[in-house]
């Protein structure tokens, strides 16, 4: 009786030992682990139409602040602006939707001239009227300039500087606008 | 007397089994890996490295959207210390149309790590690297890998 009784101990127990052993785990495994990259299409500047400041009376001097909503500024008494096409730089960005992108101006500065007589145009200054955000010249920070669309338009204002001794005629010149992804 | 015999072997090995620590490791997924956004251009390759430093090569990077797939680790008892095995290559594919090999998975800790008391836990990064090809169309490519840890 004490003999069966132990033998049916030992194999109560031995069961639990088995059951015990079954529930190690020596290996474990996650599958579907997500892995994911983007490829974007290469950036793009495309220009709409130039930047013009429109006619001033030959002789006025100061300086003619065009905005980038296509309006002047000017001091009262000094350029004496009477009309013509004004108009800031419209160009057309495309880039990958969501990505911030950097717009530099490679010179501070540029020189539009009728043939004799030269005009400098600084301070160029851009604002991206799709995506609400205005950056500063120095270009974007984080944050700043995010394009929601594939394609947005960017416009760029600058400052002309008349001085007196301007001859009358048609200046013109040329400046640089490179953009980049952030 | 022989039936007495047996029944203590057995009772040795079923005390010895049930007394002797029974550990247990597991493995989470935390967080996906992401390589990021690039134009692709001539192609190239991007390293990501389980410290989440990147490197490219060929291809210009936009933004940092960038980061190592993340595991915890969990050794209920016993040894904390756990082999990692990681899958040679995967494929991640655009919806339309295009795929990129991701190959040169590198764990961190690498090979082997430690899941040590009390917590019993370890964080497990996992870096790879990405082969754009020459013209790859844009897209979101998406692909999944499997990690496994073993005792």
């Amino acid at each position: 009786m004490t003999r069966r009784t132990l033998q049916t101990l030992a194999v109560v127990v031995l069961a639990l030992g088995i059951v015990g052993a079954a529930s190690a785990q020596t290996s474990s495994t996650v599958t579907g682990v997500t892995a994911t990259a983007n490829i974007v299409p290469a950036i793009t500047l495309t220009l709409v139409n130039g930047m013009s400041f429109g006619d001033f009376v030959a002789g006025s001097s100061g300086a003619v602040i065009l905005g980038t909503g296509d309006t002047l500024t000017t001091v009262p008494g000094t350029a004496f602006a009477i009309g013509g096409t004004v108009s800031s730089a419209t160009f057309t960005v495309s880039s990958a939707g969501s990505k911030h992108f950097n717009v530099v101006f490679p010179a501070a500065s540029t020189t539009i001239t009728n043939g004799t007589s030269t005009i400098t145009v600084n301070n160029f200054t851009f604002g991206s009227p799709t995506a609400g955000v205005v950056c500063d010249a120095t270009g974007c920070t984080p944050g700043g300039a995010v394009t929601t669309a594939a394609s947005s338009s960017l416009k760029v204002g600058a400052t002309l500087n008349l001085v007196g001794t301007n001859t009358a005629g048609a200046y013109t010149g040329t400046f640089d606008v490179t953009v980049s992804y952030f | 007397m022989w039936r007495e015999v047996v029944s203590i072997a057995a009772l040795a090995i079923c005390c010895s089994s049930a007394l002797a620590a029974t550990p247990s490791v597991t493995i989470s997924n935390q967080g996906s890996l992401q390589f990021g956004s690039y134009v692709g251009a001539g192609g190239g390759s991007v390293v990501l490295a389980p410290d989440g430093t990147r490197s490219v090569s060929g291809v210009v990077g936009v933004g940092f959207d960038f980061t190592p797939a993340l595991f915890t680790v969990t050794i209920s008892s016993g040894s904390p210390q756990y082999m990692i095995a990681l899958p040679a290559m995967t494929t991640l594919v655009a919806p339309e149309g295009g795929t990129m090999t991701v190959d040169a998975f590198r764990s961190l800790p690498d090979r082997t790590g430690m899941a040590k008391p009390p917590a019993r836990m370890d964080q497990l990064t996992v870096g790879a690297t990405l082969h754009v090809g020459p013209n790859q169309p844009p897209g979101h490519y998406e692909g999944t890998f499997q990690v496994t840890v073993n005792l």
